[in-house]
């Protein structure tokens, strides 16, 4: 918004002078200099455009035969939280973590997380695997470029005219993603976790050989632990402050790299 | 007023295949010199092979203006090349109604898939080749439909036959790519010497190699115009695909889609019906070759027909589309329906550029399932195969 109206009073500031000194013969004297703060406005204006500009961006691309890049899936897709609604609360997480809502309160046996667990163990992994391949060898575990694409029987898609069916991800889809396994953070007792590990074969597989990571957060306590394959639950050690800004896009804005979690304190 | 303006125009039509040149000639330095890297050097080439792609259609268009108000421009001598003993090479143009008309269309399919295209091959790793090739197509097609004499034409000729290799091997890292793309490439240069075999005879007949004198009537005996004329047909015959040359068409499908859109659906494709249609009245001299246009024709189209109802992906159903139509533009000027060829030309380019560059975005189009092979082919085994085997990877 600043950037805009910094444009507007440029520009009519431009404008102003014109008026006041069309006659005098002198005005490129004065313009000229105002010139490089005018095209340094609109060079700001154009980096950062208006979350409305934005949204019509993407929704325009959506619409685009030429596009390559309609959206942007599950891309950069990195953590899934398991717990209540104030696990994540204010949290800027970079749009990079699933959610799932769960309360560990009224499950004290653990049934509900376990099969909760039993459908995000599997499908968030099937996504963030498929993700990590996909980016690691695109050729081999993606399907490499889109652009010579050729789509076969409606169900699937080639090189040119001739080549195997192409299976994976494509580069264009992977090209922001960081390979990483998902983080899958549950908010309920390792004691409670360990237990469902020990009666769900699934599971054992997922997270026994760390194709996922498990970290269990205390619903009383609030501490974190993650699950080691080998060596059982470990507590967890991190820095537990967080940067923290009034909105998300004073976090985000001006950026196109991955960003750490903020805490964002609202726009009041 | 604005008639004596436009009158000079034509002294200027070099421009249209000139200024996508002189765009690829800035990317090409740019890519020599390391300046093209990065995201922020493609909006420049894009920009600058477009601009060149637009500079052309509003120069056409400003022809086409003075051709309606005015008069047609016809033959102009823009340079001279070179000379022998009894004929000289020159640049030299025809405008006429069927070359602006076309060129025009061309360059505003040309324009449509550089816009296409800047988008679509956003930060490929052979984003500023694509655009230089495309450009080089561009100013070769455009040389093929205006020039005034078969010679210049050839130069054209060639330069779609190179940017066709480039393109169908643009992912040269594929084998399949570049051994399709040596295929093409082969088979065309079939075609050109046909083309190089009229225009020596040309020159040693007529001393020239102008269209106008090449189409003029009562200059050659019977038998020399149909030597000359076959030369030309075997050339348009490659370049359009018909039979015998068919297969090399469907094994050109390996590029990105805006290049088989532009090269194979809409424009290059017609480059062989275009040679028919300028050579129309030297055609008409030998019937019997326009007898044989006639009969490759229709096997064409029943080839294309039969190889069509087979395809399981979308290029190579649309390609054999083309043949078909294309096909059916070489029956037409078989039976001397030139303007009707010319118009089905025109429609058929127009669309099937649109058909090709909606082909990647199929799968949300549609939500049919594709139609399976008629019964009656099924059963027939070898037919079915004969109509497989056009596909190269049942061949190996």
């Amino acid at each position: 918004m600043t950037a805009s109206s910094g444009v507007t009073s440029t520009l009519s500031r431009l404008r102003w002078k014109r008026r006041s000194i069309r006659w005098s013969g002198s005005w490129p004297v004065r313009v000229v200099p105002m010139l490089p703060s005018a095209v340094a406005a609109l060079l700001e204006h154009r980096q950062a455009p208006s979350p409305w500009q934005g949204f019509e961006h993407v929704r325009g691309r959506a619409n685009d035969i030429s596009q390559a890049r309609p959206e942007l899936g599950h891309a950069t897709n990195a953590a899934a939280f398991v717990g209540r609604r104030e696990m994540s609360r204010g949290l800027f997480l970079d749009r990079r973590v699933f959610l799932i809502s769960y309360d560990p309160l009224a499950d004290l046996s653990g049934q509900i997380v376990e099969s909760i667990l039993l459908a995000v163990g599997p499908v968030g992994a099937g996504i963030a695997l498929e993700y990590y391949f996909s980016t690691v060898d695109n050729e081999r575990f993606g399907c490499g470029s889109k652009i010579t694409h050729n789509i076969t029987g409606l169900f699937g898609v080639m090189e040119g005219a001739d080549s195997d069916l192409r299976t994976g991800l494509p580069w264009q889809m992977v090209e922001i993603h960081e390979p990483m396994r998902l983080l899958v953070v549950v908010e309920q007792t390792p004691a409670v976790l360990t237990e469902i590990l020990a009666r769900q074969p699934a599971l054992q597989e997922l997270i026994g050989n760390a194709w996922i990571i498990l970290a269990a957060k205390d619903p009383l306590t609030a501490t974190i632990q993650q699950y080691c394959p080998r060596r059982g639950w470990l507590p967890w050690t991190g820095r537990s402050v967080l940067p923290q800004v009034a909105r998300s896009r004073d976090w985000f804005a001006g950026s196109s790299e991955p960003l750490a979690p903020a805490m964002l304190l609202g726009a009041a | 007023m604005m008639v004596d303006m436009l009158r000079h125009l034509p002294d200027w039509v070099w421009l249209v295949p000139g200024l996508p040149l002189l765009a690829l000639s800035i990317t090409g330095l740019r890519v020599l010199l390391g300046r093209a890297t990065g995201d922020a050097a493609e909006p420049l080439t894009a920009r600058l092979a477009s601009l060149a792609a637009f500079g052309g259609l509003l120069l056409l268009l400003a022809l086409d203006l003075l051709a309606v108000l005015d008069e047609v421009p016809g033959h102009r001598v823009v340079a001279y090349w070179f000379s022998g003993s009894n004929w000289q090479g020159s640049f030299s143009y025809l405008m006429d109604e069927l070359s602006l008309s076309l060129a025009t269309l061309v360059a505003l399919i040309g324009w449509l898939v550089m816009r296409f295209s800047a988008n679509y091959l956003h930060r490929e790793a052979g984003f500023h080749r694509f655009f230089i090739i495309l450009s080089f197509f561009l100013a070769g097609i455009q040389l093929v439909l205006l020039a005034g004499n078969g010679l210049l034409a050839f130069v054209g000729w060639e330069m779609c036959g190179m940017s066709s290799f480039l393109l169908i091997g643009y992912a040269w890292q594929r084998p399949v790519a570049t051994g399709n793309a040596l295929f093409a490439f082969v088979t065309n240069r079939g075609g050109d010497a046909g083309f190089l075999l009229a225009l020596g005879l040309a020159a040693n007949w007529l001393g020239s190699f102008d269209w106008q004198a090449i189409n003029q009537s009562g200059v050659l005996t019977l038998v020399n115009a149909r030597l000359l004329v076959l030369g030309f047909v075997i050339a348009a015959l490659a370049k359009s695909a018909q039979l015998p040359f068919t297969p090399w068409i469907s094994r050109a499908l390996e590029g990105p889609t805006p290049s088989s859109a532009i090269f194979y659906g809409a424009v290059m494709v017609h480059a062989g019906v275009y040679l028919l249609l300028r050579l129309s009245p030297l055609l008409a001299q030998v019937p019997d070759v326009m007898l044989g246009l006639v009969a490759v024709g229709l096997m064409t189209a029943i080839y294309a027909w039969l190889c069509g109802l087979v395809q399981t992906d979308v290029k190579s159903a649309l390609i054999f589309a083309t043949v078909f139509q294309v096909s059916l533009m070489i029956v037409a000027i078989g039976l001397g329906w030139t303007t009707l060829a010319t118009v089905h030309l025109g429609l058929h380019a127009a669309w099937r550029a649109w058909q090709f560059l909606l082909a990647p975005s199929w799968l949300s189009l549609t939500r049919g399932r594709p139609a399976p092979a008629p019964a009656w082919l099924r059963q027939r085994q070898w037919l079915y195969t004969a109509a497989r085997c056009n596909v190269s990877g049942s061949t190996r």
